[in-house]
């Protein structure tokens, strides 16, 4: 199913704002649930966002594992008399992982329309297109700067260097070598896009014609209403249990 | 014929370093100006100075007068509807996910109507041909459909004057051949182009040429300095100077310092029903069988997004092809690691900055020798002697990145020749380089050849081949 990308924007906005402000494990999981639901409507690739949050998603684990061990509480594992995992770290950990999890996988929404149609949507919200444009251009530096580094990385192996093969310490060298370049490399290439961006005419007027029209179609509105009642729903339960 | 632009006294420098003094050219409605020069003359600087793109610590005296205004006086709007840049590397052009939204870009901007837009694109995607692509994500296009795109959407604002800073260097003989016929309409049709390249064929469009000599360098009688001289002149010029036929009278006394550089001549490169695609639906290369004998030089030609540079991957083994294989000597590539290969084969990048990673040329040559512990002082003297035979002594403690396209490719190869492979792969190795700098490039490959060494050259320049010994075209 396509929704428009400014219905995408507010799907995202609601369950991230849910996420936050959810007190316990039980609502964490039904938001989850909803943003899956969300998910496959709208046909997100989970390979794809899987792959390329393999490393945010690993350190996710890892901090939620960490929040697990180290939060005092009811004992659940012990040995030798030690508590292991506390039943209330071993909550918070898995709340930490669950709200992440819904952070990233609704942000995948926003993967299911193009850079150029979430700008317009932005700017159609009445965001300063060169706001909008900023935000499109500092969210693609990250896949620049990521292409960068892997050329790079690429480079150095091609230079007969077998990585994987070095001490620990010459690999931190080797990353640390392929750093700067890469990082100087995709500022250039920033620099250039800037030039060639304003060599388009780009701020030459306060407003700018878009190409595809957006327009809010009925599956767009029940959408927007469902979500809407999903919010308010949410809150007003938090507000009867207080 | 109307003066569309002026450019008077003009002088560029960085600091110290005067890249053009004293300018003097003008361009006229319905002309083609060229200009030519080394590399590292500022060519592309001057363009972006003409198109009010200023570097931040350039230094400009003198003005560029676009119908008697200066361009850096203009607002964006005035300066944008009259003038279109295209600049050399298509990635740096393309910010956009898909084509017909890049296409549609500077359109937006000026607020064009939509409808007119829709237009503008069928039109421009049909003159450059690639109206196949208009759906296509960018990020998807090879090296020379980039640029066509990019031509396109510098074009799609309808400017009246073109700026081409090398625009040819990535495509296919029939692109090349399109886009050389656009830009001679556009001049029919009252336009005014200034055309920066590098090859005769693209000089032959040329009214007139301007060619910028490099001070720095040693320089030849045929060049005069900033004087207009015209199309005839030109070839007058390289028929006696430049001209390919005469490599060996002509190239750099270092070139013909160079030793045997080839480790182990005895090897194979063998692909056996190679096939590989991005798309599910579309194979890019498909049952493709061939061989690489050391001792020879093959040219990889076909047209843009054939799957040249891609064909590059699978050999290396950093694309893992569906079906097939690549062989070195007998031993499956999917089974080695890209380090051991690398030890076979010397790649240099199309774009040779993503190779350096030192703030010095010879902390680069020491690079890999550092990172496995072999630098020795024999090591070091080979460094030293290796520095000398590509002209690279001089340079020893400058930055990589400050070098010019010509230095850098000697370094990228260089850097090859160290480490004593058996072949080299070379992607486009002569795209955008002076002739001075080809001439080098396409001696260096011939002794490689010569002393064992096999080598493989994915390129569009299908003139390479007359000058280089026991070649063998593979057209994909």
């Amino acid at each position: 199913m396509k929704f428009d990308p400014r219905t995408k924007l507010f799907i995202i906005a609601v369950l991230t704002a849910v996420s936050v402000f959810a007190p316990s494990i039980f609502y964490l999981l039904g938001i989850l649930f909803v943003t899956l639901v969300f998910d496959i409507i709208l046909k997100v690739n989970f390979l794809t966002v899987l792959k390329r949050l393999k490393f945010l998603l690993s350190a996710i684990v890892f901090v939620s594992l960490i929040q697990s061990l180290t939060i005092k509480g009811e004992p659940l594992i012990t040995i030798n008399g030690f508590t292991l995992i506390s039943y209330q770290g071993l909550m918070l950990g898995l709340e930490f992982l669950v709200r992440m999890s819904i952070i990233i996988f609704a942000s995948a929404i926003a993967l299911t329309s193009s850079g150029k149609e979430m700008t317009d949507a932005l700017i159609r919200l009445k965001f300063p297109y060169e706001v909008a444009f900023m935000v499109s251009t500092a969210i693609s530096f990250l896949p620049m700067f990521r292409e960068e580094f892997l050329h790079r990385v690429t480079a150095v192996k091609l230079r007969g260097i077998d990585i994987k093969k070095l001490p620990i310490g010459k690999k931190f060298k080797v990353y640390a070598f392929v750093l700067s370049p890469a990082v100087v490399g995709g500022a250039i290439k920033s620099r250039a896009l800037a030039d060639s961006m304003t060599a388009k005419a780009f701020r030459a007027h306060s407003s700018r014609t878009m190409l595809r029209e957006l327009k809010l179609k009925p599956r767009d509105f029940i959408a927007i209403i469902l979500v809407a009642l999903l919010m308010a729903g949410f809150f007003a339960t938090l507000m009867i249990i207080g | 014929m109307e003066t569309v632009l002026e450019i008077k006294n003009l002088t560029l420098s960085y600091g110290e370093r005067i890249l053009c003094e004293n300018l003097n050219f003008s361009v006229n409605a319905g002309e083609i100006v060229g200009v030519r020069g080394g590399n590292g003359t500022g060519k592309s600087t001057l363009i972006k100075r003409i198109s009010a793109l200023m570097p931040a610590n350039l230094n400009s005296e003198g003005s560029v007068l676009l119908y008697g205004a200066e361009t850096l006086d203009l607002n964006i709007k005035d300066r944008c509807t009259a003038i279109a840049t295209i600049f050399q590397e298509p990635e740096a052009q393309l910010f956009s996910s898909f084509v017909e939204d890049e296409l549609s870009f500077a359109n937006e901007n000026l607020r064009v109507q939509r409808e007119e837009i829709r237009k503008r694109i069928n039109a421009v995607s049909e003159l450059t041909g690639i109206s196949h692509l208009t759906d296509s994500k960018s990020e998807k296009l090879s090296g020379g459909e980039k640029q066509l795109v990019a031509i396109a959407s510098a074009i799609s604002s309808y400017p009246r004057v073109i700026l081409a800073d090398e625009i040819t260097a990535r495509l296919d003989l029939e692109a090349r051949t399109r886009i050389r016929t656009l830009l001679k309409d556009f001049a029919k049709a009252g336009g005014a182009v200034i055309f920066v390249h590098h090859t005769e064929e693209d000089g032959g469009v040329c009214d007139r040429v301007i060619e910028i000599r490099d001070e720095r360098r040693e320089t030849r009688d045929e060049i005069r300095n900033n004087n207009i001289i015209t199309n005839d002149d030109l070839r007058l010029t390289n028929d006696r100077g430049i001209n390919n036929d005469s490599i060996n009278q002509n190239s750099p006394p270092l070139v013909s310092r160079l030793s045997s550089l080839v480790s182990n001549p005895q090897q194979t490169i063998v692909l056996n029903n190679l096939s590989f695609s991005y798309l599910k639906t579309k194979a890019l290369i498909s049952n493709l069988s061939m061989s690489f004998e050391s001792g020879k030089c093959y040219l990889i030609t076909g047209k843009n997004g054939a799957g040249k540079t891609t064909l590059g991957k699978l050999i290396l083994g950093l694309l893992k092809p569906q079906s097939g294989s690549v062989e070195i000597g007998g031993e499956c590539v999917a089974k080695m690691r890209i380090g051991s290969v690398a030890k076979k084969i010397g790649y240099v990048f199309q774009n040779p900055d993503l190779q350096f990673f030192t703030n010095s040329v010879g902390e680069e040559c020491e690079f890999s020798f550092k990172l496995t512990s072999a630098l020795t002082d024999s090591v070091k003297e080979r460094i030293n002697d290796c520095l000398v035979k590509f002209g690279l002594q001089d340079f020893r403690e400058r930055n990589p990145l400050t070098l010019s396209t010509g230095e850098k490719q000697r370094l990228a190869l260089a850097i090859t020749s160290l480490s004593g492979v058996s072949f080299l792969l070379l992607d486009e190795p002569t795209s955008s380089l002076d002739n001075e700098a080809k001439n080098f490039v396409v001696d260096y490959i011939k002794r490689f050849v010569a002393d064992g060494g096999g080598a493989i050259i994915i390129t569009h320049d299908s003139t390479l081949l007359s000058h280089l010994p026991e070649g063998v075209i593979y057209e994909i």
